[in-house]
């Protein structure tokens, strides 16, 4: 009959039609809820990025800087094409204090450096501890890292000296606004080989600083020879898209650091027995100084932080160690990020600030908004 | 006695004897067979019990007493020219009102039992109509299913928002405790090659922290 729909019919309508406005006003809250709650992260992100990101259009470089520019990319590659061994010392100044170490060092490319460390009580008792080799890796970075630093810093072949008896060309780089120099560098004329490092912060205030004591120089070609491991491939490496997918995935992985820190590397550093990544190193440089952050989801076991302090940064709570690279570990609610860093305090203070937090309790539109994205998975037939 | 061979049993015909189905000549030879045949009988006896017994399944049970009354005490709203009968309220603001069940009564007594209808001036100040008092009337229940209507739907949508609040919940973060050493020595392994950082620093440190 028309127009006299059935009692049960009429109500069954009335049921879906009062369903269907009410999953779409959830709909329109969590929208609303994605933009305002993650947006955020993604404006400090953009906000990262642009402030971070490097120039485009390379600086173009006066004749001194090219010199000098010269000399880095020869002190780059003697690192990997030159064996040598000998006594090195390492200091680094914070504001919580100064750590410095003794070490005899042991450099073979490709293979590795392998270090003994030495104490005034190692050396009476005959001590010492041997590390395992760390390799590096970093060895196709270079040209990436020093156009990076000529677009950064104001290059300055300063003068020519002895170090360890040795004629050595001394580099400095000042930041483009600054006034004190920010790294100083001791280049063996001979080798190529940095035989003094020292770093300042923007007030000129030495903050790091490492040398060698005595060094011996192997045959840079019996060198070359020793290094089959090294193919300048970094395990684990990450492309853009891999990147994309995992900050898609909800990591908040920014692309650029406030101070000018660009990312120029991430990697999966560990992966869970699916094969996605559990830890991600995302890489970061001025061109001078290098921040790494590696990112973990989950929430930080604060029981496990043992003799580090915590303060309160921002809406962050982190905990930090001094040593030669200065450790923060940052619980921002469903990550947890580690920063090693050898940047002076500022530049760190201000990068944790700006990491992106987010609640472990996501609140009820953000759980609603994750609840529509789960149901909308389960109908879409082709996600 | 029994049925002799020329005289044989109703059969099938003992439906029809219940029922009365028969006519005259028919009926008469029946109930001449019936009278001698005990078994015919008997059969036409359990044919009309069962009978008796699904007549009276069919029968509608008498209404309870007052039920009739109570059904005339529901307001309805018919359909504009509908023939419905109208009883005059005993509170005259229902005298728009209209209910079925009762007689109709003469336009002439209905208006002099209501009475004037109300002025201008004898309203609220404030301009709200006035107070209804008495039984429901037809634009009170409409009010009430629409109110019905949308406590269903704000109830339907809670349900629907905290099914999908659940569904959407129920990830609890994972304790992390990051591994510094590990990720000293990744760090010197990765920025290694940079101007100013040097993979033995990343050495140093794990071996201070190892101490």
């Amino acid at each position: 009959m028309i127009g006299a729909a059935h009692p049960v019919a009429r109500a069954a309508q009335k049921i879906l039609l009062v369903v269907g406005a009410g999953v779409l006003s959830a709909a329109v809250c969590s929208t609303g809820v994605r933009v305002s709650g993650v947006g955020e992260d993604d404006d400090a992100i953009r906000a990262a990025q642009v402030s971070n990101t490097p120039s485009m259009s390379p600086r173009t470089l006066p004749a001194e800087e090219t010199e000098a520019l010269r000399s880095l990319r020869r002190a780059a590659e003697a690192e990997s094409s030159t064996s040598y061994s000998g006594t090195k010392f390492f200091s680094s100044w914070s504001a919580t204090g100064g750590e410095s170490a003794l070490a005899k060092i042991r450099h073979v490319p490709g293979r590795g450096t392998y270090l003994e460390l030495l104490s005034p009580s190692a050396s009476e008792s005959g001590d010492s501890s041997h590390g395992d080799p760390i390799v590096d890796i970093g060895v196709d970075l270079t040209e990436k890292a020093l156009s990076i630093l000529a677009n950064h810093y104001r290059l300055k072949l300063a003068e020519f000296e002895l170090c360890l008896g040795r004629p050595v060309s001394v580099v400095e780089a000042t930041k483009l606004d600054g006034v004190h120099p920010s790294g100083r560098f001791w280049i063996d004329d001979e080798t190529g080989l940095v035989l003094r490092r020292e770093l300042y912060d923007n007030t000129g205030k030495p903050i790091g600083a490492s040398a060698f004591l005595d060094i011996t120089v192997s045959d840079p070609a019996s060198g070359a020879m020793e290094s089959p491991s090294t193919d300048g491939t970094i395990p684990g490496a990450l492309d853009q898209d891999e990147v994309s997918d995992l900050r898609e995935d909800g990591w908040r992985l920014p692309n650029g650091l406030p101070g000018g820190f660009a990312l120029y590397s991430a990697r999966a550093v560990k992966s869970d027995a699916s094969g996605d990544p559990s830890v991600v190193q995302l890489a970061y440089t001025d061109g001078l100084f290098a921040v790494s952050l590696f990112a973990q989801r989950g929430r930080l076991d604060a029981a496990a932080m043992g003799d580090f302090s915590k303060t309160l940064v921002g809406k962050n709570t982190a905990y930090s160690k001094p040593g030669l690279y200065r450790h923060v570990i940052v619980d921002a609610g469903d990550m947890v990020y580690t920063l090693v860093s050898d940047a002076p305090d500022t530049k760190v203070d201000e990068i944790i600030s700006s990491l992106p937090h987010h609640s472990a309790d996501p609140g009820l539109l953000s759980r609603v908004a994750r609840g529509i994205d789960r149901v909308a998975t389960w109908i879409n037939p082709f996600d | 006695m029994t049925a002799s061979r020329r005289d044989p049993h109703l059969g099938a015909l003992v439906a029809a004897v219940a029922d009365g189905a028969l006519d005259h000549a028919a009926r008469d030879r029946a109930l001449a067979h019936l009278a001698r045949c005990e078994q015919c009988r008997g059969e036409v006896d359990e044919q009309r019990r069962i009978k008796a017994l699904m007549a009276g399944m069919s029968k509608p049970a008498p209404p309870p007493p007052g039920l009739a009354e109570r059904l005339a005490a529901i307001p309805e709203t018919t359909a504009k020219g509908a023939n419905t009968n109208e009883i005059l309220p005993a509170d005259p603001c229902q005298a728009r009102f209209r209910t079925v069940g009762r007689p109709a009564a003469d336009k002439k007594e209905r208006a002099a039992a209501v009475g004037p209808r109300r002025s201008d001036s004898e309203r609220p100040l404030d301009g709200r109509p006035g107070h209804r008092t008495g039984p429901a009337g037809p634009g009170r229940g409409r009010r009430r299913r629409i109110a019905a209507t949308a406590a269903s739907g704000i109830a339907v949508f809670a349900l629907t928002l905290a099914t999908v609040a659940f569904v959407g919940g129920g990830e609890d973060p994972v304790p992390v405790t990051p591994q510094v050493g590990t990720f000293t020595v990744e760090h010197a392994r990765v920025t290694g090659g940079l101007p100013g950082t040097e993979v033995d620093v990343g050495a140093v440190d794990v071996e201070n922290s190892r101490r």
